[in-house]
């Protein structure tokens, strides 16, 4: 496995290269982030025509690109664009970072997005520790609350995880547990939700979230 | 009839077929989430009465569809709907009344959320006015966040002009909680944290807001990790 939790081969799938055979568990995982991408380029709004040409323009008019970092570094800091991805392709890019899982903890919904990327859009990783849950996802402002746009994977340890890319800014955000139950994560900061209940709140910035 | 009566007469017809439209659009997005038609028609016409006070109405759609996510009763729904109008209201007032012409939509979106979360309207005509008006959506937004995670009001409206003041670009200040935060986790509590920025402002005049420097023996800013950290350990988890 990488630094970023994937195999080389499973980076190629995500780039949708060539790739020899790798686990079931971290196709599900990347398909997984493949459909969160998607999901989050549905949400971009349309983009005019001309946006190609005035884009080529600028970057012929910057000159040539400064020499690029090799190997894993390079996979580090470079965007993950996918040619079906032409639409994010001038804010996405971002890299995915080992959350740990919490000791101690069973039963409770806890979260732990951190990310690290200097860009507009940052991967955020939401854990969530809940063995007995039969379903567990993320409902928030970045996906119009709906439970079932993001469902979560369960780990072999009873925590609940997917990967969600985000706009650097401020999203709230709740668990939907077994479909029905809404819980705030209690490792993030808790607003009033105007209905009786409590949203986490997260703040991305340039440098994604500091864990604590 | 003179011109100026047929240039009144146009505008008008123009501005109400654009309320019409808009109308059908909060409808139409409701509708798409199966949101119930009745609660939808209510929620259009406060739409529709909100447009007409310049108010955006995105987030009369997102705070709608997120009750009916929840199963929150529809006349609960349309009641915090129509709390959102009178907050981005009040917030589109304050702005106005710090000097900014035409309030942008995030901005009165921002200023509504704050104004929930506690902020007065004058402290948002104070950061509306601590720049000019590049990064006011985002310092509502920081500042409120900053208040969430347990910091007064007036000290996240302090640090958060401050940092305005001194030019720091929006996406500086969006590092604020994050920084709070990584503070809160090595177990410094939210009043002195509000004092460690101002103070750390203050030795600079407008010098930036960045906690950054270590107190000696004391607790600090670290820089964000940027690597992957199996442990863990330093979880922090506000029950």
């Amino acid at each position: 496995m990488s630094e970023t939790g994937f195999t080389q081969d499973g980076q190629r799938y995500l780039d949708g290269s060539p790739h020899g055979a790798f686990a079931d568990r971290e196709r599900a995982e990347a398909d997984q982030l493949l459909r969160a991408v998607a999901a989050y380029r549905d949400a971009l709004p349309a983009i005019d025509a001309g946006l190609d040409q005035r884009v080529m323009a600028a970057v012929r008019a910057a000159g040539a690109p400064a020499a690029r970092p090799q190997g894993p570094v390079r996979w580090l800091v470079e965007a993950r664009v996918r040619p079906v991805w032409v639409p994010l392709a001038a804010a996405a890019a971002a890299l995915l970072v080992w959350i740990a899982t919490p000791r101690g903890t069973t039963g409770v919904p806890a979260a732990a997005p951190a990310v690290v990327a200097d860009l507009d859009t940052v991967f955020v990783r939401f854990e969530l520790v809940a063995p007995q849950a039969r379903s567990a996802s993320v409902a928030g402002s970045f996906n119009g609350w709906d439970p079932n746009a993001l469902p979560m994977r369960r780990s072999a340890s009873g925590t609940w995880i997917v990967t969600v890319p985000l706009a650097v800014g401020e999203h709230q955000y709740q668990f939907v547990v077994d479909g029905t139950r809404w819980e705030p994560d209690p490792s993030a900061a808790i607003v009033e939700d105007g209905f009786g209940g409590r949203n986490s709140v997260i703040v991305i910035g340039p440098k994604g979230l500091v864990r604590t | 009839m003179t011109r100026y009566s047929l240039v009144f007469a146009a505008v008008m017809v123009l501005a109400a077929e654009s309320a019409a439209a808009q109308q059908a659009d909060v409808r139409a997005r409701l509708s798409a989430r199966n949101v119930d038609a009745s609660l939808a028609d209510a929620v259009a016409a406060v739409a529709a009465d909100a447009a007409g006070q310049n108010l955006p109405t995105a987030p009369l759609v997102d705070k709608t569809l997120e009750g009916w996510a929840k199963h929150a009763p529809p006349d609960r729904i349309l009641a915090a709907v129509r709390q959102s109008v009178t907050r981005m209201a009040e917030a589109r007032q304050a702005a106005l009344s710090a000097g900014m012409t035409q309030p942008p939509p995030d901005v009165v979106a921002a200023g509504a959320e704050a104004l929930g979360r506690g902020m007065r309207s004058d402290q948002i005509t104070s950061i509306v006015r601590a720049d000019d008006h590049a990064s006011t959506a985002v310092g509502l937004r920081v500042a409120s966040a900053l208040a969430a995670q347990g910091m007064a009001m007036n000290d996240a409206v302090a640090v958060v002009t401050r940092s305005m003041r001194a030019r720091q670009r929006p996406r500086e200040i969006l590092d604020l909680p994050s920084t709070m935060r990584a503070l809160q986790a090595q177990g410094m509590s939210a009043p002195d944290i509000g004092r460690h920025f101002l103070r750390d402002g203050d030795e600079g005049g407008d010098r930036p807001v960045s906690g950054q420097p270590l107190p000696p023996g004391g607790t600090g800013v670290r820089p964000p990790r940027e690597g992957p950290s199996p442990e863990g350990h330093d979880r922090h988890h506000h029950n």
